[in-house]
């Protein structure tokens, strides 16, 4: 649905929808943090951003009817070819773990994974948040920066504040 | 509670619908003309990893949690990847006045 939505918008919310799916997978897989972290994440902030530039990027909406281009038989057969051999790999290396009843996977816990991450994880923790402000450093430089050329004076100023 | 009658949890039920995830995105990546479009095909593939990820992590080594704590770094990396890629359409938007993917060779020489 993601793929053959005909609207990009619509594509956009059956993006959300499996996201959702995704979350409800890892509350399958007793991993309850993740899956509130994919909701918070993926479709709280992901999706308004990717929807906002949507509405920014708003061009050639009435033109639905030629949203792929002329390798789509190409591409479908490489995706046949990697999922067919994906399979074969799955069939042949015989994984049967089984969880044989809901209890033998453990639920994993806030406090021990707040534990982990504050002890053993910290210095890839503190990567990670020195990232984030890279990327929002960097995309509100990239967004500003035809307004720039443009009034020189003003929005250097606005730049700075907005990245507050 | 969730699987008690006869119904049984297995890995390679979540590697195939890892694998059916990262290939839809794959097509949607080679295929797609929109810029916007190409970007939510790569948040299946990441999606994919993240599920191969978790149930790896829960399935074969249940007590220790260090494949959930690699898959909360991956949905960070996630979230910055969407961030700057939105910014770089938008100022290729602003430059080109178009998000299609054949008329973005900016970068060719």
């Amino acid at each position: 649905m993601v793929i053959t939505g005909k609207h990009i918008l619509h594509s956009a919310f059956y993006l959300a929808v499996t996201l959702l799916c995704v979350a409800i997978y890892f509350i399958m897989l007793r991993a309850q943090y993740l899956a509130a972290v994919q909701i918070l994440v993926y479709i709280g902030s992901v999706i308004v951003l990717i929807i906002f530039a949507l509405m920014l990027t708003r061009t050639n909406v009435g033109d639905s009817t030629n949203i792929s281009n002329n390798q789509k038989i190409f591409a479908a057969l490489i995706a046949m070819v990697l999922f067919v051999s994906l399979v074969i790999v799955f069939y042949y290396s015989k994984i049967n773990v089984v969880a044989e009843n809901s209890s033998s996977l453990k639920i994993v816990s806030m406090k021990d994974f707040a534990g982990i991450l504050f002890s053993r994880y910290t210095l890839p923790f503190e990567v990670a948040s020195v990232l984030l402000l890279a990327a929002l450093v960097g995309s509100v430089v990239l967004a500003m920066k035809e307004k720039k050329e443009v009034e020189s004076g003003h929005t250097k100023k606005d730049s700075g504040e907005s990245d507050k | 509670m969730l699987f008690q009658n006869g119904l049984e949890l297995k890995l390679v039920y979540f590697l195939i619908i890892s694998a059916v995830l990262f290939c839809i995105g794959m097509y949607g990546v080679l295929t797609k003309r929109h810029l916007i479009h190409v970007l939510l095909s790569v948040e299946l593939i990441l999606n994919a990893v993240l599920i191969n990820l978790v149930a790896f992590s829960s399935f074969t080594t249940p007590d220790k949690i260090t494949g959930q704590m690699f898959a909360v770094f991956v949905i960070v990396v996630a979230a910055c990847e969407v961030g700057v890629g939105l910014a770089i359409i938008l100022s290729v938007y602003r430059k080109k006045k178009t998000v299609d993917i054949n008329n973005v060779n900016i970068l060719k020489w």
